[in-house]
């Protein structure tokens, strides 16, 4: 298996690991290259444009600030570059939209500096200078349609158990035993989510020096990873799974089921962890045990893992989304016609609850969502 | 400086360079730091420079997937003056949304911070890229075909 264009074109940082696999892909496949090398092409044009036309970085980021800094806080050469880039700057967010986005971002990037050291140097306004933190991050945070949006309601104890331990001068295992009665989420302290299902039991083994990350898992869960210096491994008793910043729910009865939601996981025997199957997004891997070669099969919709409380679509179509959330929330929804079959890849939490979904899935297509005044909902294509 | 960098680009192993580099610029610099009571205001010029740098060095592909021989340049001196004009034609096939997110992509943010500048979402960024990349394909197509050493082809 290899990366497709669509993977690679939505890859947002590239691991060690995604660069590998996109050359396999490359050398691979004519046509894969010579339509990345199109993009490359387009991007390095316009990129091109933007250095002929646009102020730089740093003059970018005096712009952005110029009423928060006087003369004293600018060096001649900074006042120089903010004349320079303030006499174009009409012309160049003309010529270049997202120069005035980017001012923006600076801007608010400056008001999280003032959150962050009003925290750390007024304890005396903490409280009252909390909330514009609070409030920058609350607006920064993005609807996200493929990754989880998972909330950090990780049970407090546990998280300071494990920077207790998780130290450097540490190396204890940190073992996370789910509740009897409950899904637990945790996060690790390398910012990896796991939402872990009852009796499910998670053994962290991580070295902060040489910054391996392992866990020794049985059960059912659904891990976050969050992207590292290293990769991520996740051991079960038959099976061995390496993961490079990715969404993915483990299963282990009679063996292990891997179900890959976004990212890349390779999954092998841990008798022969050399053998290893890469799985893609769509992707479920099963070993049973006592076998070595693992079963790939696709799914388009993530069933097994409800104890998550995710919802998780690959390529679905819309009837059978609407289907789904009908159920799960027990509300009347209809999709137009014209929409019924068109895909539709997001994982979502439960929780946000139906009319939230809806808007983000809404979005997504660039359709129109109705809400009639008996709960129901109906979604059509934008006119 | 390290909770603004947390902030920023979230907790992950980049936010202790980031802190230590901006460190250093403040240092470097305390010789033109003529009040005390600006230390905040010079801090944080330190911390956004060293911000913007570090979205510059955030994306790495082009070099990592091509032979160096082999990567697809773009230069205003390469052949014959009609070269470039599908390139242009290929920028100008690009919707105004669509050039904003490749601009926005190209100074080094994530789709995900996208999506959140432009107000969308994740996937509707990822989408419209991939729009952008069909409509762009076949004028792109014919300016590589002349790279390539083939002739150009009249439509």
């Amino acid at each position: 298996m290899s990366y497709d264009l669509e993977h690679i074109l939505s890859l947002d940082e590239w691991t060690d690991s995604d660069r590998d696999a996109v050359r396999l892909a490359v050398q691979a496949d004519p046509d894969l290259r010579q339509a990345l090398q199109r993009w490359f092409v387009l991007s390095a044009a316009l990129s091109e444009r933007w250095h002929a036309h646009a102020p730089s970085r740093y003059a970018l980021v005096l712009l952005a600030c110029k009423d928060r800094w006087n003369d004293t806080d600018l060096s001649n050469d900074e006042r120089s570059q903010l004349e320079d880039a303030a006499s174009c700057l009409e012309q160049a967010a003309g010529n270049h939209s997202a120069v005035t986005i980017i001012l923006d971002r600076i801007a608010r990037d400056a008001v999280a500096f003032d959150s962050a050291w009003n925290e750390a140097f007024v304890p005396v306004s903490r409280g009252s200078d909390r909330g514009p933190l609070r409030q920058e991050r609350a607006t920064a945070r993005p609807l996200r349609l493929v990754r989880l949006a998972m909330a950090a309601a990780a049970v407090v104890a546990l998280i300071l158990v494990g920077r207790n331990v998780l130290t450097p001068d540490g190396g204890a295992p940190f073992a996370v035993y789910s509740p009897e009665d409950a899904m637990q989420k945790v996060t690790l302290v390398d910012g990896t989510e796991v939402r872990l299902a009852t009796g499910s039991r998670l053994d962290v083994f991580f070295d902060l020096e040489s910054q391996e990350r392992r866990v020794l898992f049985e059960g059912s869960a659904f891990f976050d990873v969050a992207e590292g210096p290293r990769t991520f491994r996740v051991e079960t008793a038959n099976a061995v799974t390496t993961v490079w910043g990715t969404s993915f729910g483990v299963h282990t009865e009679s063996g292990t089921d891997v179900t890959l939601v976004s990212g890349r996981v390779s999954i092998a025997s841990i008798q022969t962890p050399d053998h290893a199957t890469i799985l893609t997004p769509g992707d479920q891997g099963r070993l049973p045990v006592g076998a070595s070669d693992v079963e790939v099969q696709s799914f388009s919709q993530l069933e097994g893992f409800d104890f998550a409380e995710l919802l998780v679509f690959r390529n679905t179509p819309m009837r059978e989304v609407v289907q789904r959330l009908t159920e799960e929330f027990e509300v009347s929804i209809t999709v137009s016609e014209d929409l019924s079959e068109a895909p539709l890849t997001g994982t979502f939490e439960s929780e946000r609850g139906t009319k939230a979904i809806l808007q983000i899935i809404v979005a997504a297509l660039g359709a129109n969502l109705d809400e009639s005044q008996n709960g129901s909902f109906h979604i059509s294509e934008q006119k | 400086m390290r909770g603004f960098f947390i902030s920023r680009i979230g907790r992950r192993p980049d936010v202790d360079d980031l802190v230590q580099n901006a460190l250093m610029r403040v240092h470097r610099g305390f010789t033109d730091l003529k009040d005390d009571s600006r230390l905040k205001a010079f801090a944080m010029k330190g911390a956004l420079y060293e911000l913007q740098d570090f979205y510059r060095g955030r994306y790495t592909p082009k070099e990592a997937l091509f032979d160096i021989h082999d990567a697809p340049e773009i230069s205003d001196d390469q052949g014959p003056a009609g070269a470039g004009l599908d390139v242009e034609k290929a920028l100008s096939a690009l919707s105004e949304k669509a050039r904003q997110i490749i601009e926005l992509r190209e100074y080094g943010y994530k789709y995900e911070e996208i999506a959140e500048m432009v107000g969308s979402t994740e996937a509707a960024i990822k989408m419209q890229v991939k729009r952008a990349f069909d409509r762009m394909r076949a004028a792109l197509g014919l300016f590589l075909l002349w790279m390539a050493g083939f002739p150009m082809i009249e439509r």
